[in-house]
């Protein structure tokens, strides 16, 4: 979908900046650490780190749920991946996805944003509010840890679903209901992105273009006050857009080992997609602009729900999703809990790609992230959104339990699981997703006002 | 196992109950609910009903809010490429646009964009401004002075009142201007060199939101003090941009600013000299790409098992074969629009005539040619990209494919289907053969839930089973089957073949009354309000007493009040 184009002055900073002689190694000084190295110097905790990771089309529950509850739970088929990094990951079953309405797919987002769908027309939809990533970037933001790079978007799968006409699906991080985060496919663009664009210490065209950027934000003052209200949010996204680059451009170069520019480039083919190279490069970028403070939030979409990917890797020719809703046994314990397992390697190479490399402030990434993983329905077949999984990994700089353990709570609302989440970023945080009903609906909201402690150190 | 999905089943199937209803409906109305006239066919006139005449006084008439629209990604190049020429334009990069609801222009009106948006557009501006400043033939045409320093400010001034003037579609005001010659004196004594300041100013006017976005607010006009008639510069920017993919050049700007834009008549005379520009072709193109999805065609992911012949080439061939027999309908032959529906010919070029299985017509590109009898490939519905597009990667879908001709031809919407539906068809049973169309008409019509809205699509596309997931004619299915291409789809009709289906939409006035409406989204960047119904019959009528000419009904939009009034900004 993305056709990204470096530009040749982009390609020739970066290559700059990654060049050997250019950057020299330099971790987080310990001078910025406090005594005991569990905080900076300044009373701020180690940089807390936030992941959403998803995959489309569910799980099979049977081949899923772990057998028992509680920590060193049994890993179930479907969760054997993750052997390398269970002691990091709660696996909470049995919640029932509060969305008021169902289109199908579309309901199962909800387990990202604690909001039901808006806009509703035919199989389209956009979010009603934002999705948790974002409101753990605004969090951050907001406890003055500010990075070059608020957050990130990543996608490795391009084939997202085609019938489908809003932007509920085919974008795993929004700011709002028409202020959708679009992934990014490219990773040459991410690298782009977190490591190819910063301005050079000393060079003159940092404060000019600044500058430039002040006179468009000017500009788009001025302009707002003929608009109407709706028009006026977009142009504030807008201005939040011009902010971060500014931000972006005054930043100091991160003082770290920058990973040279990938050379893949996930293009759109009519065949095969990389998806576990483009996955391990993605997850490796996101892992160094993590080390180098760069970030400290991203969304990674692995495959789309509903959508048109095609697993050749586990040896089909068809379409996962399609795959999901043939319901002949053989198909469903065949390729469909072939897929699953797939996607759930993919996870885990990613958590284990932050255990693996150590956190300048100490420990490895994931012992100081909180990665939030779940997927669109709990079984693809039906596309039920009840009992969804969620899973939760990471220490979260210690904040949450460990070693993980299995929850198993029917009937539990996961904005619960979202809340406990976004508190550990903003401790005062006393609600997440929508409290009020939506117009027409006589179910109970989808947001949240009591978080779920089970996963809180 | 199939006990667990039977169990949960029943309770997701409980909870989709209330959706089900979704097709119970009338789908047999027009797209705007005017009742009475559904199914009178071809030659009902004036469906509207009411006042006829002009829709301006029409008192159910009220044009939509005005706003801000984002130029999409190829209007951006264009526009540059207009201002600044082709050195400045190969160097553009504006971020990707994206849909909402199968339209670009309705993402453009309605979403907000990412930051990492207006980091492309800052990194599109700086490498346009470096590259204009370091070529002789660009600068020389936006820097009409000889600087006497760096920091000259009249000559800066000069600069960003002519590139700005163009760029942002007006003039700028003093308050305006002068931060930005402050910014290029800056930059050009920072680097001791009067180009880089040009480099910076460039910078800021293409980046302000004044360039990037359309601003459709207008002024009250005296006869009409309820709305806003938009601005001559505001109006030659929507036609423009609508007819031809860029905004306005010089000479279109300058006649909108001394009131040559005013008039229903100038409108007409603008728009059609406008539509003989080569842009507007392109224009359409794009248009029809993003409707039919023909634009990933290359990228189309197909079994290679299945279907050994599909590749990259295929798909590129099968898009530009409706493009091509689009561009020819509409504006070669400026024909009766209907014949997309029932065409006997078609457009190949070599890699076609092979899949198709005629000669190759000979001459390189494409031919018009008339397929053999047999395949009874009539029109739209015979084109391999549209067969292909709304296919699975294995196999047909009749359903994607009916869906499509409800949705997108004949603006039918139909509703999603119930969660908890299981939506694939079962295995084939090699000792119960069934095709395609025997599974699904047991599978959807056996059940209550499904059949509401499956017998308003997949009928429509049994037919069109002599086709297989690429396109490629057959005469029994991958089974061995004979296929049985009777269908009938209620409110619309019955019929025994391609050919016949293909006659039926031909005939049908919700086709060319959806093609209206699409073009009005594509114009507007909005489906229609009901106050701009009446405007919308107008445009309707006049296209079928043009002899369904699209250009005439294009003409029609752009002359339309609908396109020269808004209401409060949105």
């Amino acid at each position: 979908m993305s056709k990204f184009n470096l530009s040749r002055r982009a390609v020739l900073r970066g290559m700059l900046a990654s060049g050997a002689v250019a950057t020299v190694g330099l971790p987080m000084l310990e001078a910025m650490l406090n005594t005991n190295g569990t905080a900076l110097a300044d009373g701020n905790g180690i940089p807390q780190r936030f992941v959403t990771y998803f995959f489309g089309n569910g799980f099979l529950l049977n081949r899923f749920v772990p057998s028992a509850t509680g920590a060193n739970y049994p890993l179930s088929e479907q969760l054997q991946p993750l052997a390398p990094v269970q002691d990091y990951c709660h696996v909470i079953t049995g919640m029932d996805n509060r969305c008021e309405k169902l289109i199908t797919h579309h309901e199962g987002m909800t387990i990202f944003t604690g909001y039901t769908m808006v806009n509703i027309s035919g199989l389209s939809s956009n979010p009603g509010g934002p999705t948790i990533d974002q409101v753990v970037a605004d969090a951050i933001e907001a406890s003055g840890a500010v990075t070059p790079v608020k957050s990130v978007q990543i996608g490795i799968s391009r084939d997202l679903s085609y019938m489908d006409g809003g932007t509920t699906m085919h974008n795993l991080s929004h700011r709002g209901p028409s202020q959708p985060l679009p992934p990014e496919f490219n990773p040459q663009a991410v690298w782009n992105t977190l490591f190819g664009s910063f301005t050079p210490m000393n060079d003159p065209s940092g404060p000019l273009r600044s500058s430039v950027l002040d006179a468009v934000k000017g500009q788009t003052d001025a302009l707002k006050k003929r608009l109407g209200q709706k028009d006026i949010q977009r142009l504030d996204a807008h201005l939040e857009g011009v902010n971060e680059l500014q931000k972006k451009i005054e930043a100091i170069p991160p003082a770290c080992m920058a990973p040279t520019m990938p050379t893949e480039t996930n293009p759109n083919v009519n065949g095969p997609e990389p998806i576990i190279p483009v996955n391990q490069i993605m997850s490796d970028l996101i892992a160094y602009a993590f080390e180098c403070d760069v970030t400290r939030v991203a969304s990674m979409l692995l495959v789309g729900g509903a959508a048109g990917t095609v697993l050749y890797d586990i040896g089909t020719n068809n379409e996962h999703h399609l795959a999901t809703h043939n319901t002949d046994p053989n198909v469903q314990n065949g390729i469909v809990h072939q897929g699953i397992v797939y996607q759930m390697t993919r996870f885990s190479d990613f958590l284990q790609t932050l255990k693996n490399k150590t956190d300048p402030t100490g420990g490895n990434l994931l012992d100081n992230t909180i990665v939030y993983f779940s997927s669109d329905c709990s079984e693809g077949w039906s596309h039920s959104v009840k009992a969804q999984p969620m899973i939760v990994a990471g220490k979260g700089g210690g904040l949450l339990k460990y070693p993980g353990q299995h929850f198993s709570q029917p009937g539990g609302n996961p904005s619960d699981v979202l809340l406990s989440i976004v508190q550990t970023f903003n401790p005062a945080a006393a609600s997440f997703g929508q409290l009020m009903q939506s117009p027409g609906s006589n179910k109970p909201p989808p947001g949240s006002t009591t978080p779920f402690a089970g996963i809180k150190a | 196992m199939r006990n667990t999905f039977f169990a949960t089943a029943l309770v997701t199937a409980f909870v989709g109950s209330a959706f089900t209803s979704g097709c119970s409906g009338d789908i047999g109305k027009l797209p705007f609910d005017t009742g009475g006239s559904a199914g009178a066919g071809v030659g009902g006139g004036n469906v509207g009903g009411g006042a006829g005449g002009d829709p301006i006084e029409n008192p159910q008439f009220a044009p939509a809010p005005g706003g801000i629209r984002k130029l999409l990604a190829r209007q951006y190049i264009n526009s540059v490429k207009l201002v600044l020429g082709d050195v400045a334009a190969a160097n553009a990069a504006p971020p990707e646009d994206s849909t909402l609801n199968e339209f670009e222009t309705l993402a453009a009106a309605e979403l907000a964009l990412p930051p990492t948006a207006v980091e492309a557009y800052e990194t599109s501006a700086r490498d346009i401004a470096g590259a204009v400043i370091f070529d002789p033939p660009s600068y020389a045409k936006i820097v009409p002075c000889t600087p006497v320093a760096a920091d000259d400010a009249a000559c800066h001034q000069q600069v960003i009142e002519n590139v700005g003037h163009q760029l942002w579609r007006r003039a700028l005001t003093p308050e305006e201007i002068t931060p930005i010659v402050d910014i290029a004196k800056a930059a050009g004594v920072e680097y001791g060199n009067f180009i880089h300041g040009v480099e910076y100013s460039l910078m800021v006017l293409l980046q302000s939101p004044y360039f990037l976005y359309t601003v459709e607010i207008g002024l009250i006009d005296p006869e009409h003090p309820e709305w806003f008639k938009l601005t001559g510069p505001e109006m030659a920017t929507r036609l423009s941009l609508f007819l031809t993919d860029s905004i306005p050049d010089k000479d279109l700007l300058t006649q909108a600013e001394t009131g040559g834009l005013e008039t229903e008549a100038q409108i007409r005379d603008t728009a059609r000299a406008l539509m003989k520009k080569p842009e507007a072709r392109a224009a359409l193109n794009s248009f029809y790409d993003v409707l039919f999805k023909l634009r990933d065609l290359p990228s189309a992911t197909k079994d290679a098992a299945v279907f050994p012949e599909w590749n990259s080439t295929l798909g590129q061939s099968a898009r530009m074969e409706t493009l091509m027999f689009l561009e020819d309908l509409v504006w070669n032959q400026n024909g009766d629009y209907r014949d997309l529906y029932n065409a006997n010919y078609t457009f190949v070029d070599a890699t076609l005539a092979t899949f198709y299985g005629v000669s190759p017509p000979g001459g390189a590109g494409f031919q018009k040619v008339t397929l053999p009898a047999d395949q009874k490939r009539t029109g739209f519905f015979g084109h391999a990209g549209y067969l292909a597009r709304y296919s699975h990667a294995a196999q047909t879908s009749p359903t994607r494919r009916g869906v499509f001709i409800s949705n997108m031809l004949l603006c039918n919407e139909i509703p999603p289907p119930p969660p908890g539906v299981n939506t694939t068809l079962p295995v084939y049973d090699p000792n119960n053969p069934k095709t395609k169309k025997q599974t699904l008409e047991e599978l959807h019509y056996a059940n209550d839930q499904c059949k509401g809205c499956h017998l308003k699509m997949d009928p429509f596309a049994f037919p069109l089973e002599i086709y297989n997931g690429i396109g490629k004619y057959r005469t029994v299915d991958e089974n061995g089957l004979t296929l049985d291409p009777t269908g009938e789809v209620a409110d619309f009709g019955a019929f025994t073949n391609v050919t016949e289906l293909g006659q039926l939409v031909h005939d049908d006035p919700r086709a060319m009354n959806c093609i209206v409406s699409n073009l009005f989204k594509q114009s507007m960047g909005h489906s229609e309000t009901k106050g701009e119904r009446p405007a919308i019959f107008a445009i309707q009528d006049a296209f079928e007493a043009s002899g369904f000419k699209l250009q005439e009904a294009i003409v029609e939009i752009v002359a339309s009040p609908a396109f020269s009034y808004v209401n409060l900004p949105k």
